[in-house]
């Protein structure tokens, strides 16, 4: 009796560790461990002969960012991280706020016509979008025969036609956070609001934009972050004349195979995610203390 | 000077109260009881005998460990000292799923995908009986709780009576050796839970199911349950039949948790006609039976809020005051007069019609009714 | 009376300009694939728009390209896998949050959810890093295991969210009634996360059919959306568009089978 409860206990102190098995037997070999090596390789040294040798060495990283080869595409991403982050914003927000607010019937569509992008693949998105912006395309063809212009204007295989294919992307990815912060205002605070004798527009610039911040700051998370590390537009849409960073780290590992160069850009990356997400938690607890962060 | 004598054998009817269950064996068996969670002590070593056929409500506020003590027995938490029998079986090592407890859930904890026969149903299913017995037994149990055409519904179909009904249809119909409800009435409405506190003790005492009851509420353990064990801070304080910790009540505890009550402080004055409790106004009582204290130990007056009688006139021999009535309350049966009495503030409460005319600012003098009070040493 | 036309009208001024705005960004979303869909039954060669003449050449060709066919097998295989990997492990982890307090809960808790806020980029070239040490080469098995690094945070996430109206008392009322653990997980643990896991499943497939930031490491080239990559850059025709066609046939399918599933969930009402 005795042995058999402290079976019983043992197997339900073990309890959480075997329903974690499966998880951790995908994340840890294929998770913690290539990160743990990427790392590793981050301080490793390239070699024309062994492809990496080990070391421990820093140059990696400062040649990635004093190299203005390697630290144009650092820059060049971030600014069009920001950029499409800011335009989503832009967009997105009196978008989800007439969907909250006063999109009524209409508001099931709105839905759809957000989350449907979402869930069609990526190539197909791009691929529209390269028929529109292409030089014989919808775009350049109705300007063309409205007599707009003489000649096409280039978008495709530009910054022009990545930023639009990137904030297309990533557009419901803003506009969904937003919504939901904003469909958790209770209507009580907006009649309260004006019932303490607040007109619409201080209704709107005391009550609901404040309430909103957190939905604003979740989204810019989720598009900085994947803009940041998209692979799939710059490389089908963009120019090697304004490089990126996905692409890139992609083909200094595969097409270079300078292994711990790429390791060193991967983290960087990585970091980068780590101190937007860091201080933009930071702004928002500052800004908007009542809120929980992420 | 006034003096309230105590009134005569009140304590040999008392005593004799509580003896009839102790003839019936013993179903389920508390033996020095503890749990701690981290630092709060939920139960300490509790002793409790819960008699064939009895009910026995756990009763005391919230976080007095009563729940734990039902999570114990049922076998949600292991204690860490003491054990638990049920039927001489001793339970410490036994899993919950094969104590033969049946339980009544605070939310009921019906099975949200499963009809009302499929929830009844479960526990026959669980055990592997035939498909004919399980059916004949959920209809009996269906019967038995008057829930005859709602067998297809699902819980979210069902009013908070009815899901009452399922939740003790579905814990009875595996014949559990002890039936366990935890706060089961408090979802319910003022009325229906009137009612239902009604309908299950008549029905448990004709099925004779030994029971025990945790509730924060006062009436609803007078109302169903035989005896009460009274629980502050994990621990049980006292076990009696309501009247036994109604009218002798064995800790200040106990005392204000059971009914309106006023204290007065008050300290031991020792007679040549024996002992007596004065307050500093000079009222005086004769505690019954004596407080083991030497002469002058502070002492706590208790007298309940229904032992205060009201008059115009200092007429009756045991009046104190004037005082000043502050405020009259209509509660349904009784009023509630609030009065202050030379700076302490008086509750009675008296039926309804007999104060029917007494206001606010009037002057009143206050009556103790003789042997009603409580005297405890101050600890 | 005045007041309240006074406010109708107010609200018309606010709502005209705005649902204008609201219905561009729609045709802003969707335009892109009603463009593809349009396209595809073009009968030009070119990416042109509008299309010379209606055609169905290019979904022949397209159901005749050998790459094709082969990438929506190789796609199909790994989604499906990693979708019931994913469900497998979330759920599991899931259970192991919620239901136990154990020591490192929450640090297990972000470890787990963690793949959710790294690049996938940095992932996939990690694992291709750790390939050699795994003694694994590229191909199917490890973009399985490379999608399932996205897909059981996905399932854990929704699981837990599934979990968060769910009552566990449920399960103390069913080992009261006589049933032991597994038969309570079977019975009224798992009915009732069903729709939490399917959908954390169908998500885990859609992220790992539409998946290109693992698979350029992982992958030998061969799945669908890699071999449609591929072909945009090098034959910029209709065929493409065919392709996509299938596929937004296809999502739309997937759209509606998963909000089915949610509604039936709001519907049945966990907390009963």
């Amino acid at each position: 009796m005795a042995a058999g409860a402290r079976f019983a206990r043992a197997v339900r102190r073990a309890g959480p560790w075997l329903w974690l098995l499966p998880a951790m037997t995908v994340l840890v070999p294929f998770f913690l461990l290539p990160v743990a090596v990427l790392l590793r390789n981050s301080v490793y040294r390239d070699d024309p002969g062994a492809l990496i040798v080990p070391d421990f060495v820093a140059t990696n990283y400062l040649r990635i960012i004093t190299d203005p080869y390697y630290a144009d595409v650092f820059v060049n991403t971030l600014m069009v991280a920001f950029g499409v982050s800011f335009a989503a914003l832009m967009i997105g927000y009196p978008f989800a706020y007439y969907l909250v607010r006063w999109a009524g019937r209409s508001r099931p569509f709105l839905l759809w016509a957000v989350y449907t992008p979402l869930i069609v693949s990526v190539i197909v998105r791009v691929f529209g979008w390269m028929v529109i912006t292409a030089d014989s395309g919808l775009i350049n063809t109705a300007l063309l025969s409205m007599g707009v212009i003489e000649r096409p204007v280039r978008l495709l295989y530009e910054v022009a036609g990545m930023v639009i294919g990137l904030t297309h992307r990533y557009l419901p990815l803003m506009v969904l956070p937003l919504v939901n912060s904003m469909a958790k205002i209770d209507r009580a605070l907006l009649a309260a609001s004006v019932g303490l004798g607040a007109g619409a527009a201080r209704t709107q610039l005391y009550v609901v934009l404040p309430l909103s911040i957190p939905g604003a700051v979740a989204g810019f998370q989720l598009v900085f972050a994947g803009v940041l590390s998209d692979f799939v537009l710059p490389n089908l849409m963009g120019t090697t004349r304004f490089r990126m960073l996905a692409p890139t780290i992609y083909d200094e590992a595969v097409a270079n195979l300078s292994w711990a160069t790429s390791a060193a850009m991967a983290i960087v990356m990585l970091l980068l995610v780590v101190a937007m997400l860091v201080c933009t938690n930071l702004a928002l607890r500052r800004f908007a203390p009542w809120a929980r962060t992420l | 000077m006034i003096e309230v004598r105590p009134p005569s054998a009140k304590g040999a009817a008392r005593r004799a109260a509580g003896s009839a269950w102790a003839e019936r064996p013993v179903d389920l068996a508390l033996r020095c009881v503890s749990k701690r969670f981290g630092g709060v002590t939920a139960v300490s070593d509790c002793l409790l005998d819960v008699h064939r056929g009895e009910i026995l409500a756990l009763l005391g506020p919230s976080g007095c460990g009563k729940t734990t003590l039902l999570n114990i027995v049922a076998g949600f938490e292991d204690p860490d000292a003491g054990t638990v029998e049920l039927r001489g079986r001793a339970l410490n090592e036994v899993p919950p799923n094969r104590r033969e407890t049946g339980m009544v859930f605070q939310h009921y904890a019906l099975f949200p995908h499963m009809t009302v026969r499929g929830n009844i149903a479960y526990g026959l299913s669980a055990r592997r009986r035939p498909r004919h017995e399980i059916n004949d037994q959920v209809d009996d149990a269906i019967a038995l709780l008057k829930l005859d055409g709602l067998g297809e519904r699902y819980p979210s179909e069902l009013s908070g009576g009815q899901k009452q009904r399922v939740a003790v249809a579905r814990a009875l119909a595996v014949r559990p050796q002890v039936l366990l409800l935890d706060e089961a009435f408090s979802a319910l409405d003022k009325n229906l839970r009137e009612e239902m506190q009604i309908e299950l003790s008549l029905l448990l005492r004709r099925l004779g199911i030994t029971t025990i009851l945790v509730t924060h509420d006062q009436r609803e353990a007078f109302a169903v349950a035989d005896r009460i064990a009274v629980m502050e801070h994990g621990r049980i304080v006292q076990v009696g039949t309501p009247s036994e910790v109604y009218l002798a009540p064995r800790s200040s505890f106990v005392l204000e948790f059971l009914g309106s009550v006023n204290l007065l402080a008050g300290m031991i004055r020792g007679r040549a006609d024996g002992q007596v409790a004065q307050t500093a106004s000079g009222i005086s009582f004769r505690p019954q039976p004596p407080v083991e204290a030497p002469d002058g130990a502070a002492v706590r007056i208790y007298v309940r809020a229904e032992d205060v009688a009201l008059s115009r006139s200092p007429t009756a021999v045991h009046a104190a005051g004037p005082g000043t009535v502050l405020l009259v309350t209509f509660l349904g049966p009784v009023r509630r007069v609030v009065i202050d009495l030379g700076g302490q503030q008086v509750l009675a409460e008296r039926p309804a019609g007999e104060t029917g005319d007494f206001g606010a600012g009037e002057r009143v003098f206050v009556d103790f009714r003789p042997g009603s009070a409580h005297v405890l040493r101050d600890s | 009376m005045t007041g309240s036309g006074k406010g109708a009208r107010r609200r018309l001024r606010a709502t005209v300009p705005l649902g204008a705005y609201a219905a561009l960004v729609c045709v802003f979303l969707l335009s892109p694939l009603v463009i593809a869909v349009a396209l595809s039954f073009s009968s030009g060669e070119q990416l042109a728009f509008p299309p010379p003449g209606f055609s169905l050449r290019w979904y022949r060709e397209a159901l005749a390209t050998e790459q094709f066919l082969t990438g929506v097998w190789v796609s199909t295989v790994i989604a499906l896998a990693t979708g019931a990997v994913s469900a497998l492990g979330g759920t599991g982890a899931a259970i192991a949050i919620n239901h136990f307090r154990f020591r490192g809960r929450a640090l297990v808790q972000s470890f787990v959810l963690l793949p959710l806020s790294i690049p996938g980029v940095v992932v996939g070239l990690g694992i291709l890093f750790a390939l050699g040490m795994l003694g694994m080469k590229s191909g199917i098995a490890a973009a399985i295991a490379g999608h399932s690094v996205l897909g059981v945070p996905y399932v854990t996430y929704l699981v837990l969210a599934t979990l968060s109206n769910y009552d566990l008392t449920l399960e103390q009322a069913s080992l009261n009634l006589g049933a032991g653990r597994w038969l309570t997980f079977r019975r009224i643990t798992l009915p009732l996360i069903a729709p939490g896991i399917l959908a954390g499943a169908i998500c885990a497939f859609l992220i790992s059919f539409d998946n290109v930031a693992l698979s350029i490491f992982l992958t030998r080239g061969d799945t669908l959306p890699l071999r449609l990559m591929q072909h945009i850059q090098f034959y910029a025709n209709p065929g493409v568009a065919a392709v996509s066609s299938l596929l937004v046939a296809a999502s739309l399918v997937v759209m509606l089978v998963l909000g089915r599933i949610l509604r039936r969930r709001q519907i049945v009402g966990l907390a009963g």
